[in-house]
């Protein structure tokens, strides 16, 4: 098992992390969450893209780290993530679930 | 351009690690019911579940930073970069232990480590009523995108 956990700062205050669980080379977990810092310092999640009890879905959260939404969706590596966030970033939480 | 930073993992360190998660949650079980019943919407308690029992089971654990973001180059001047250098290759027992070596104002290594821990760089670890700085990288790599 191997167990990998990925913090990528894309802005000064934005960051994605990620959690990637694997078993000879099988990714069996992954969460990757697109987290803002917010004024108190702390991280909060906007959101997440993970495949607990292996169903991948992606959660939306309401910008106080209450979740507001949930959708099933395809499976997303972290590349597909910092891609998404790349090119979305805050537009995220304005944004419909099942584009992303 | 991108800075990546991997991330040193000793058995002591994991062992704190998972200390930590006992001290925060009690036992794994109360963990496992408080992310079945949040059904997992709180990221924090499904990344702290899958870590705490990956790594108590043996797990190889990787840890890495990656920076993208173009302001870290004014994290890391000359200076910081030295102090850097000192943390990975020695160890302190505090940050005035720190500035003592480097013959450094204790505000400004205070300062400096603050804006390096930002990043996750550096550590600074509570050791009696002092900071313990060490550094969080075993490895720096500096890269460019095509």
């Amino acid at each position: 098992m191997k167990l990998t956990r990925q913090r990528t700062w894309v802005h000064r205050n934005e960051m994605v992390e990620s959690i990637v669980l694997e078993d000879s080379g099988k990714i069996k977990f992954y969460s990757h969450t697109y987290l803002v810092r917010t004024k108190g310092r702390s991280w909060t999640p906007y959101v997440k893209w993970d495949n607990w009890d292996r169903q991948p879905h992606v959660d939306k959260f309401d910008g106080s780290g209450v979740m507001v939404e949930q959708k099933p969706c395809n499976e997303k590596s972290l590349d597909d993530v910092l891609k998404l966030v790349g090119i979305f970033r805050k537009n995220l939480l304005s944004m419909e679930l099942s584009q992303l | 351009m991108k800075i990546k930073i991997v991330k040193k993992w000793k058995t002591r360190d994991i062992g704190d690690m998972l200390a930590a998660f006992d001290k925060k949650y009690g036992t794994m079980n109360s963990l496992q019911q408080k992310v079945l019943i949040s059904k997992c919407t709180s990221p924090e308690l499904m990344n702290d579940y899958v870590l705490w029992k990956n790594l108590s089971q043996g797990a190889e654990f990787q840890d890495i930073i990656i920076v993208k973001d173009p302001d870290i180059f004014d994290t890391l001047s000359p200076k910081r970069v030295e102090m850097l250098e000192f943390l990975m290759n020695n160890e302190v027992k505090s940050i005035r232990h720190l500035s003592t070596s480097l013959r450094r104002n204790y505000k400004n290594v205070y300062d400096d480590l603050n804006a390096l821990s930002k990043y996750g760089l550096v550590d600074l670890t509570a050791s009696g009523r002092a900071l313990r700085p060490s550094a969080a990288a075993s490895r720096i790599e500096v890269s460019i995108d095509a």
